[in-house]
């Protein structure tokens, strides 16, 4: 390869001078590519469907870890009031204790 | 230190305790006044009755007198609240199978030819009663019946009218329909869930203890008799217009009312196999006696259980 002298003739030296803009561009070009590629990457990694499931199931478990493991107790059946006006007693079921004295009465069929 | 009193009601026995025993004389004539309130307005059985007079005018608007009113909200509202398993448009299902008059007469009675009433069943959703004027209008040709929750609610009137007209706890049991009201007893009021209502105090069965509310049983041993069918008892089950014959044959359910108890127990010998999850998601706390003799329970029955014969 023969190096440049100040004699070269003006048509070599523009066609030099269009070479090394065509490098200069490729790999200005071939920088911005990789810099796309890479932000595109990213882009894409954080907005797969497969993301989205991974997230959904993670949320499905959160709200059944919180169910309260005991069921809460019903309203009463009825209302003792007997006016459908009257608002439904809001007191819990009360559960009976195993009994430490005689009975002093029975509850069976009559 | 209790007090006891012992006296007829509904054609049963109820039975008054309270911790106070000066107050038993008081409380014993409100509950026999209360009962004969009770009575006059809902029995099925008495021609005087207001209930009989209103079932002769089925199809017609009757106005109610506020006893038999409030009755027959509380049945109704039953009615709604168990979808219609406890329904009190069963009079004349009733009286087809043959319970037509007292049960110690029914008891007496030599046989029985049952027939089924014919027409659409769950006609309790055809009832309207009118709060504001106190008026019902029964469909033509139904008869209304409060037995599965009349009982149940004097018991709660009686016991929770006695403890604040006396100061006394109170325990009302109207055949085995039981309320509480008042101071409790230390541990609770002990009561015995047997077969029957007047079971010795010292025989078999579970021992349990009432904070506050009622315990009531239900039971399809105890008040039936023989036809032409055999067996059937008082519990109809309004999907067929007969009476249950599921697996169980006494249900023990404890709630906030005595009638809500009853309500239920009612519900679960008409359920049979699905009555156990019906009462735990209800979160109630019962105890069911198979016609085997085999006993379960809800997973809030306090006692372990055992098999009766």
């Amino acid at each position: 390869m023969s190096r440049e002298s100040p004699h070269t003739s003006p048509a070599i030296a523009v066609r030099d001078a269009a070479t090394r803009r065509v490098r200069m561009s490729t790999g200005v070009a071939i920088a911005l590519a990789a810099a796309m590629t890479g932000a595109f990457t990213a882009l894409a990694a954080a907005s797969t469907h497969a993301k989205k499931a991974v997230r959904r199931l993670e949320t499905h478990r959160a709200v059944t870890h919180r169910l309260p493991p005991v069921v809460a107790p019903a309203p009463p059946l009825v209302q003792l009031g007997g006016s459908s006006a009257a608002p439904p007693s809001s007191s819990p079921t009360p559960a009976p204790l195993p009994a430490t004295a005689p009975p002093v009465v029975a509850s069976g069929g009559s | 230190m209790t007090k006891t009193v012992s006296l007829p009601a509904f054609g049963t026995t109820a039975t008054l305790v309270v911790t106070e025993p000066t107050a038993a004389r008081t409380a014993a004539s409100l509950l026999r006044e209360r009962v004969g309130r009770v009575d006059a307005a809902c029995s099925r059985f008495r021609d005087d009755s207001e209930l009989v007079a209103a079932n002769r005018r089925s199809g017609e608007p009757v106005e109610l007198s506020g006893e038999l009113h409030a009755f027959v909200r509380a049945a109704l509202d039953a009615a709604r609240t168990t979808d219609g398993l406890v329904d009190p448009a069963l009079g004349a299902d009733l009286r087809a199978a043959g319970y037509d008059r007292t049960f110690v007469l029914v008891a007496e009675r030599d046989g029985w030819t049952c027939r089924q009433v014919a027409g659409r069943r769950g006609r309790w959703r055809e009832i309207a009663l009118d709060d504001e004027r106190r008026v019902l209008r029964v469909p033509r040709g139904v008869e209304l019946d409060l037995g599965a929750t009349a009982k149940a609610r004097t018991a709660d009137l009686a016991a929770r009218e006695i403890a604040e007209a006396t100061g006394s706890g109170t325990l009302v049991s109207l055949g085995g329909d039981i309320a509480v009201a008042g101071p409790v007893p230390p541990g609770g009021w002990p009561v015995l869930v047997a077969e029957r209502h007047d079971a010795d105090l010292d025989g078999p069965g579970d021992r349990v203890a009432l904070l506050e509310g009622g315990l009531a049983t239900s039971s399809t041993s105890t008040r039936s008799w023989a036809t032409d069918r055999g067996q059937v008892n008082h519990i109809i089950d309004p999907r067929t217009g007969l009476s249950a014959d599921g697996p169980w044959r006494t249900a023990t359910v404890t709630a906030a009312s005595c009638l809500d108890a009853n309500v239920a127990s009612t519900a679960a010998l008409v359920l049979g196999v699905d009555a156990l999850p019906w009462l735990e998601r209800r979160g109630l706390h019962a105890r069911l006696v198979a016609r085997t003799g085999a006993v379960m329970a809800t997973s809030g029955w306090p006692v372990a259980l055992e098999c009766s014969a």
